[in-house]
């Protein structure tokens, strides 16, 4: 304790998140409504200027979980500007060393030069550092993302997103999710996506795995949940006065909000700008199994590199073998130099429900291994991340 | 006189068809012996020609480059010495057709799962099925290790009737899975690529 004592400094207290005012940020902001109003928020506290040894302990120890650490926001997450994944988020964090090297890190997240360019673009003012936000890590079952707005077509109806383990899977666009829309009159139209992976903490941290086939194809969520999410994001839209894009999750049957922000009025979609930049497009091919996800690329040349490959990677190669199609059984997507919307990767992915974009020629050449990268298997490209 | 493989040569081979299988499927592939499959998959783990490998619950075995390459070496060989290169040749020429009507109708059915669409696929399946024993007989006539693509395809489409599964799943034996699996067959034997 000493130690951290001598790297930060003055005494600031810890605020905690019950009482998290515009001073801790925006994420800590909305989460403090949330929680005055009542809703199901886990316990945390924010980080406001230097940091306090003495009362990063103490909180970390009445937490007494793992945690999740987030930047809480250049400025108030307003209805003009979504600082959405600009920032950073550590999860799975456990006690105090770790505690305090991820809330070094997420407190200077803001310096980064694409989080600047972002608030000079919206006209935000920058600060040297962020508060951050450290709070329980709820262990989901399934979680996602609720809006209660569809910002496609303008009604106000709930929009739920949803996929197994925790909800990072969903809000970085690793999974392709269950889509539940819940109208205004009570109509329930859902479509079930493929969740190919899932994200758990584990005794020895946090762990993407593949998902069974025949958890890919059920729905996530029951008829119960889907109508407790719907009703719950209605009640946190009403107590806010207008409408959000809420962060859930389900442990042990027991519904938290994670995350409100306002929707914004243009939208920074999670997946995708609206109109893709030509400089950002790696490599075209066919898009021959719908869906866009991100992940990190595994460029496999021949048979002895094949076992790199781990859950959630994207596969890249030059044409599918018998010797890799249990890696589609993993893999988040797939990317072949060769073939057309009838070959065996095209079949094969479509049986996974991944994506994949087949016949990209020079894919190899130009996807370097290791990067993270965006494949959409609906319009054939495979795309560095803007 | 139709050709017998030694059982070494089918054993590379069963893991060069399955691409990545463990010993029992591997025994299974050509009807041998466990211990006589253990015993040569060892000696191979040592030429450096098989590697074990795990990917979440599955661990099998898979061919190395090396490996790959002596799979390749011996079936060249084997062909050679019987002079069938030309027949088999002429048989994979006649196998490319029905490679586009397995794969249209597999890909149909995914890209526009009713039953109409189902019902035109397991049709057109069951025409390949009908040709596909006729290329196998020629086949075996040459080289008996090319017998139960037929039996198995047709099998599948038969449980396809039940549960569509059948017609490209990939965990089980289905038409597609089948049906790649004799394309890899006769691209390994020619020395080819797809």
């Amino acid at each position: 304790m000493a130690g951290l004592n001598s790297l930060y400094g003055a005494h600031v207290p810890v605020i905690d998140l019950d009482r998290a005012d515009a001073t801790c940020g925006g994420k800590a902001l909305g989460l403090g409504r949330l929680s005055r109003s009542g809703f199901n928020v886990p316990r945390g506290f924010v980080v406001v200027g230097d940091l306090d040894a003495q009362a990063l302990g103490s909180g970390v120890h009445q937490l007494d979980a793992p945690l999740a650490v987030r930047s809480s926001g250049l400025a108030e997450d307003s209805a003009s500007a979504s600082f959405a994944g600009q920032l950073q988020t550590v999860l799975g964090v456990v006690g105090v060393e770790e505690a305090a090297a991820a809330i070094r890190a997420c407190s200077r997240s803001a310096t980064s030069g694409h989080a600047r360019a972002y608030a000079a673009r919206v006209g935000a003012a920058t600060q040297a550092r962020v508060p951050v936000i450290v709070q329980r890590l709820v262990a989901a079952d399934v979680a996602g993302v609720v809006f209660t707005h569809d910002p496609r077509t303008g009604l106000d109806d709930v929009v739920i997103e949803a996929a197994w383990g925790l909800g990072e899977s969903v809000v970085n666009a690793r999974v392709i999710p269950d889509t539940i829309i819940v109208t205004a009159a009570g109509a329930v139209h859902s479509s079930v996506g493929s969740k190919a992976t899932r994200l758990d903490l584990r005794d020895d941290g946090l762990l993407r795995r593949a998902v069974a086939a025949a958890d890919r194809r059920r729905p996530a969520l029951t008829e119960a949940q889907i109508t407790e999410i719907a009703r719950t994001a209605r009640e946190a839209h009403s107590a806010f006065g207008h409408p959000l894009d809420i962060e859930w999750a389900i442990a042990d049957g027991i519904l938290w909000l994670l995350q409100a922000r306002p929707i914004t009025t243009h939208p920074e979609p999670r997946k995708a700008p609206a109109a893709t930049q030509p400089e950002t497009v790696l490599v075209r091919g066919v898009g021959c199994s719908p869906g866009r996800v991100n992940g990190t690329s595994v460029v496999v040349r021949g048979l002895d590199a094949f076992t790199r490959v781990q859950p959630g990677d994207i596969l890249v190669c030059r044409t599918t073998d018998p010797a890799w199609t249990p890696l589609f059984s993993i893999v988040s997507a797939v990317v072949t130099e060769t073939g057309g919307l009838l070959s065996h990767a095209a079949i094969v992915a479509r049986e996974a429900g991944i994506p994949a974009v087949v016949g990209a020629v020079e894919a190899m050449q130009r996807i370097e291994d290791g990067s993270p990268i965006s494949v959409d298997g609906t319009h054939g490209t495979v795309e560095a991340p803007t | 006189m139709a050709h017998t493989s030694a059982p070494d040569l089918l054993i590379l081979h069963a893991v060069r068809l399955k691409g990545f299988a463990d010993t029992d499927v591997l025994a299974r592939r050509f009807d041998l012996e466990p211990e006589t499959t253990q015993a040569a998959l060892k000696d191979y783990v040592a030429k450096g020609c098989i590697t074990s490998s795990s990917f979440g619950d599955l661990s099998g075995w898979s061919l190395t480059e090396d490996g790959r390459r002596v799979n390749e070496g011996q079936l060249r060989d084997e062909l050679d010495g019987i002079t069938k290169r030309e027949e088999i040749a002429r048989l994979h020429d006649a196998f490319l057709p029905h490679n586009a009507t397995v794969t249209a109708a597999c890909s149909a059915v995914q890209l526009n799962p009713s039953s109409a669409t189902y019902d035109q696929a397991w049709e057109q399946l069951s025409g390949v099925a009908a040709a596909l024993r006729v290329l196998e007989d020629e086949l075996t006539a040459c080289l008996t290790r090319f017998t139960g693509y037929h039996r198995r395809f047709n099998l599948a489409l038969f449980r396809a009737d039940e549960d569509p599964g059948w017609l490209t799943g990939t965990d089980l034996d289905s038409s597609h899975r089948v049906w790649f699996e004799l394309h890899e067959d006769l691209i390994a034997t020619l020395g080819i690529t797809r």
